[in-house]
């Protein structure tokens, strides 16, 4: 799962932005997304993993560091209105994504234990 | 499969289109293939098209114009004694099109693609789809205008611009924008073109329009009247008619020349005796009376330049698209912005309706060439309650400008303890506030009895027509319900159990039946092209092992589709480095 993003463009990990959307488009040419939606989402998803930008992983890490998981606020189910607290979600594009950066690696090992045990629950 | 033919559904005007051998042609439906979007009753007869709009200046309250404008809302419009839905007008208008399509092509028009604004709602969307069904018609697909026109414009650059400009193109990748400013909405979007199109953003108004450049000028005949023959003719529809054609035909003066007098006798008044109107407009008098609509035109494409993450001088094409952007204003304002050599020269009218056809050969496999992707016009969220209990928030699942088809979950959790039920709300717009988005539907899942907080995940599906499709599931207790937001059924909203969506899951295949016939269609339209030889016997040979396959080795389907895929490419490849080596 984790390793995935880079398996599923068929690139090496150190592969540069133009490598990456060359094999990108390569594949979306042969999946389009109107004969082969779900093999196009796929190729899709991985390539916004690899992508995302390195300010964007530095910023994902600081919140990391400032509240030990990152904690994106979910929002609550319209009901009646009584005790709660906020349900800890972390999308899981963002979970692999921080993998890329090595030193950060400890942290992020254990939130993806938490997240096995479903004591965090993810998003898409 | 059938030919599918590409309308453009306009506002003022529509469009037919069809591929013919791989190019899209229009069909001269009313002569030149722009038809008026009017319908008209003379006697018993209803008109559409050009005769409707000869009569509909003389009899406007027997006739609908722009009935686009009322798509999606629940108006009802008269024609002699009968009531009609704007679904039912834009279906005449639709059903006019294939029936004169039919007797100049020589076959039955069933299967077509109909493009509409970018910017159009679920609803709106969804009322374009039933006047398609209302018009007897199997709507293969609901496309954005912009998207349709930039398919066109790709489609001309690969086929017969001149091979360097192709060259350049191909090669790298480029940035385009879409502008189109039609009879009554604006659309503006931002796509990457290069191997495949990309749409990155689209935004608009779907309520700004050439009609309501129109409208200024007659506002300003009627205040001469006032004052020069004492009449209002404000609320006098045989009138505002009369003015309304004046006023569209001096707009359309106005773009070739400085200026242009109007000059209008026997308006028609209320007291049965007629009045006249004589005015000169200048075209800086008119620039004058219309600023504020182009400024409106260019803060969406502000918004849509900043949504894509770009700045002007990236953007290496800007297509203009729809009549009224054949004002000079409208031109002068983009080259301030853009510079003029960025500006191609498109035809504004037809553009939409060919790149229509052109999906439809997407759709249908006998375009294997290029491949779309699109994005959706509008967020889809779920409404929520904020952690303080205030107020109730939209929380966006899809967001604006997520590229299709996509599936997207966000985990919710229940707010109290033995929670019975929790009320599922979808709404589409961009406010934070679920009282100034549309609510697209609602269901409710039951809940099993269980502690506070307890998850519940919310997917929504966004499919390549629009269509919305909502499964709510309660993590750990296998609770489920599923609401399907469809355009292609009028029933707005339906939730069906945990049965029903069984029973679903099994008649629906995973991957839709077209992706079979994409792969042999490619390789079918390849090995009509090929010379006899070793390749093409290649070629042929995984064919047969991959229709084999298919048949009945699903284990080994992936393997053998991904070598026959490979042959595709190898030899397409070949030939394009041929073509290109011959020019």
């Amino acid at each position: 799962m984790i390793e995935s993003a880079y398996d599923i463009l068929h690139v090496p990990r150190d592969a540069g932005p133009e490598e990456v959307r060359r094999a990108y488009v390569r594949l979306v040419r042969r999946y389009p997304p109107e004969h082969f939606p779900e093999k196009f989402a796929a190729l899709r998803r991985a390539y916004q993993q690899v992508t995302l930008s390195e300010d964007f992983i530095e910023e994902m890490f600081s919140r990391v560091k400032e509240d030990g998981e990152p904690l994106e606020m979910a929002g609550f189910l319209w009901g009646d209105r009584r005790d709660l607290k906020p349900e800890k979600e972390v999308p899981l594009t963002e979970l692999v994504s921080l993998l890329r950066v090595k030193n950060m690696r400890s942290v992020l090992d254990g939130m993806l234990e938490k997240a096995s045990a479903e004591k965090i629950t993810w998003r898409e | 499969m059938n030919k599918i033919y590409g309308i453009d559904l306009g506002t003022t005007n529509s469009c037919i289109s069809v591929l013919k051998e791989g190019r899209p042609h229009t069909i001269p439906v009313d002569g030149n293939g722009i038809v008026p979007s009017v319908v008209s009753l003379d006697g018993t007869n209803l008109l559409v098209g050009r005769k409707a709009l000869n009569r509909a200046a003389a009899f406007p309250e027997q006739s609908i114009r722009s009935v686009k404008r009322l798509m999606g809302t629940t108006e009802k419009l008269t024609l002699g004694n009968k009531t009609y839905e704007p679904e039912d007008i834009s279906a005449m208008i639709l059903r006019y099109l294939c029936d004169e399509a039919r007797k100049i092509e020589g076959h039955e028009v069933e299967n077509v693609v109909i493009t509409v604004p970018a910017y159009f709602s679920d609803a709106q969307r969804r009322a374009t789809m039933e006047a398609g069904k209302r018009a007897g018609l199997t709507v293969e697909r609901i496309i954005n205008e912009p998207t349709a026109a930039a398919l066109f414009y790709d489609h001309v650059l690969a086929s017969d611009g001149d091979s360097q400009q192709v060259l350049s193109s191909k090669a790298g990748e480029h940035y385009a924008l879409v502008y189109d400013l039609g009879g009554g909405t604006f659309d503006v979007s931002v796509l990457r073109m290069g191997e495949i199109i990309e749409v990155l953003a689209s935004t608009g108004d779907t309520h700004l329009g050439g009609d309501d450049f129109d409208k200024r000028i007659v506002t300003r005949l009627l205040q001469e009247i006032k004052e020069k023959e004492n009449v209002d003719l404000e609320d006098y529809v045989p009138a505002l008619a009369r003015l309304n054609a004046v006023a569209e035909r001096a707009k359309i003066a106005l773009s070739e020349k400085a200026s242009v007098r109007v000059e209008e006798t026997r308006i028609p008044t209320p007291k049965g005796k007629s009045c006249t109107v004589s005015m000169e407009f200048s075209r800086e008098d008119f620039e004058a009376m219309t600023e504020d609509f182009v400024a409106r035109t260019v803060a969406s494409v502000e918004k849509a330049m900043e949504e894509a993450q770009l700045t002007p001088d990236k953007i290496g094409k800007v297509l203009l698209v729809g009549g009224m952007t054949r004002m000079p204003a409208v031109a002068a304002r983009l080259e301030e912005i853009f510079g003029g050599a960025r500006m191609p020269v498109v035809d504004p009218d037809l553009s939409v309706s060919n790149g229509a056809s052109i999906q439809g050969g997407i759709i249908s496999g006998e375009n294997c060439e290029q491949i779309l992707v699109d994005v959706t016009p509008h967020t889809l969220s779920l409404e929520s309650i904020t952690y303080d209990f205030r107020q109730l928030e939209c929380s966006p699942i899809i967001p604006r400008n997520t590229q299709i088809p996509v599936t997207r979950a966000r985990t919710f959790s229940t707010v109290y303890h033995h929670q019975r039920a929790a009320e599922l709300r979808v709404y589409q717009g961009e406010s934070l506030f679920p009282k100034e988005n549309t609510l697209i539907g609602e269901t409710s899942l039951e809940l099993a009895p269980a502690e506070a907080h307890c998850p519940i995940l919310v997917e929504y599906s966004y499919d390549l027509n629009g269509i919305v499709h909502m499964v709510a599931e309660q993590k750990g207790y296998s609770r489920k319900t599923e609401l399907r937001i469809d355009s292609r059924n009028p029933q707005l909203f339906s939730s069906q159990g945990l049965e029903k969506i069984q029973e679903d899951e099994e008649e629906e295949t995973e991957e839709s039946p077209n992706a079979v016939n994409f792969v042999t269609q490619r390789a079918r339209n390849l090995l009509s092209k090929m010379e006899p030889g070793a390749k093409k016997d290649a070629l042929t040979q995984s064919l047969a092992r991959y229709e084999e396959a298919l048949m009945d080795d699903e284990d080994a389907l992936d393997e053998v589709e991904d070598e026959l895929l490979a042959l595709i490419e190898a030899e397409t490849s070949e030939r394009e480095q041929e073509e290109q080596e011959e020019d």
